[in-house]
């Protein structure tokens, strides 16, 4: 049995699927898009990059934390990106909005956990707090 | 390591793939990828083959993600990959075996939500709406789509092949591939329901 695929057909399914998955950079170019009210098409041009090209790009990995600026241009290259800058700006807004949301998450969930727990501790529980404090020394 | 029958990236790119270079794991992706899958749907003759493909697609993205837990001086990648995907073939396996009988029952049940909204109590309801809200973040683009015509019970196979087709995925065949993506849909959901701890059958009514 073999498949009616042939390798381009497999790997554009694969570029795809990618495209929707975590550390791939197409979550974080859709992202942009929502943040930004701008269409899948007005992002296209701004890279300057054909459609084929376009969904290769957002089924590649993300780059490193390390040397992201790089990686993020050698992305852009090897995607034969015409303006391979714009993409660059991109993922670095990208990723500052990923730590923008990343903190507030955080703050709300350190609000959210510990109005939950003001509201539920039992008076014998709060007055008890230092010595088990202290008893886990 | 014994020789391979596939085609192997070299050491250099290897090394890159484990510490995780894009470029790297691109090419290591474009040179496997379809290899593993003509493989598998070989190997595999009794499974669907888009089954098949989108299992090859999962192992690789998670190869992916998890680049550094690879040793290449422990195995072959591809050996590697073949194990992953040996797994969750056999899961995928069982699913078919255990859900091929009530797919109809389940399509039907899944319009219930939307239609059927005014017989059943608030927290249900709240619930089978959180549960597909969740699920929205889940699924692919066009399985959110198939979700959402689903459960407003449209019925039209153009309707669904208009999905495939805004969504780029094959059509070539529309009646099986609409019928293998609502399949694959129901699959997805039963088993996302069981992790969260709920009955399938229960978030569609039945």
């Amino acid at each position: 049995m073999t498949t009616n695929f042939n390798d381009d057909a497999i790997l554009n399914e694969w570029y795809q699927y990618a495209a929707e998955k975590e550390a791939f950079v197409g979550i974080w170019l859709r992202m942009l898009r929502e943040r930004q009210k701008i269409t899948h098409e007005q992002q296209q041009r701004d890279f300057g990059v054909n459609g084929q090209e376009f969904i290769r790009l957002q089924g590649m990995p993300l780059p490193r934390p390390n040397q992201f600026t790089r990686d993020a241009r050698r992305i852009a290259e090897a995607c034969h990106l015409t303006d391979p800058s714009a993409f660059v700006q991109a993922m670095l807004l990208a990723r500052s909005f990923g730590r923008n949301q990343s903190q507030e998450s955080t703050a709300s969930q350190f609000v959210a956990r510990h109005s939950y727990q003001a509201a539920y501790d039992a008076d014998e529980d709060l007055d008890k707090l230092s010595d088990e404090n202290e008893g886990e020394k | 390591m014994t020789e391979s029958v596939f085609d192997q990236p070299t050491p250099e790119q290897l090394d890159d793939f484990v510490a995780g270079d894009p470029i790297a794991i691109d090419g290591v992706v474009r040179l496997l990828l379809p290899q593993l899958c003509r493989w598998a749907i070989a190997h595999y003759p009794n499974l669907p083959e888009d089954e098949i493909r989108s299992t090859v697609n999962l192992i690789f993205a998670e190869t992916c993600l998890n680049h550094a837990r690879y040793t290449p001086h422990k195995s072959k990648l591809t050996t590697y990959l073949i194990w992953l995907l040996k797994l969750r073939l056999a899961d995928l396996y069982k699913d078919i075996k255990s859900e091929s009988s009530d797919f109809a029952h389940h399509e039907k049940l899944l319009q219930t939500p939307y239609n059927d909204s005014s017989t059943i109590d608030t927290p249900t309801r709240l619930t089978r709406e959180a549960f597909f809200q969740d699920m929205t973040l889940l699924l692919d683009a066009h399985e959110q789509d198939f979700l959402e015509l689903m459960r407003k019970g449209e019925k039209s196979l153009q309707a669904f092949v208009a999905i495939l087709v805004r969504h780029s995925r094959p059509t070539s065949n529309p009646d099986h591939e609409v019928k293998n993506t609502k399949e694959r849909l129901i699959r997805k959901l039963r088993h996302i329901a069981n992790e969260q701890g709920y009955s399938l059958q229960d978030l569609l009514g039945g």
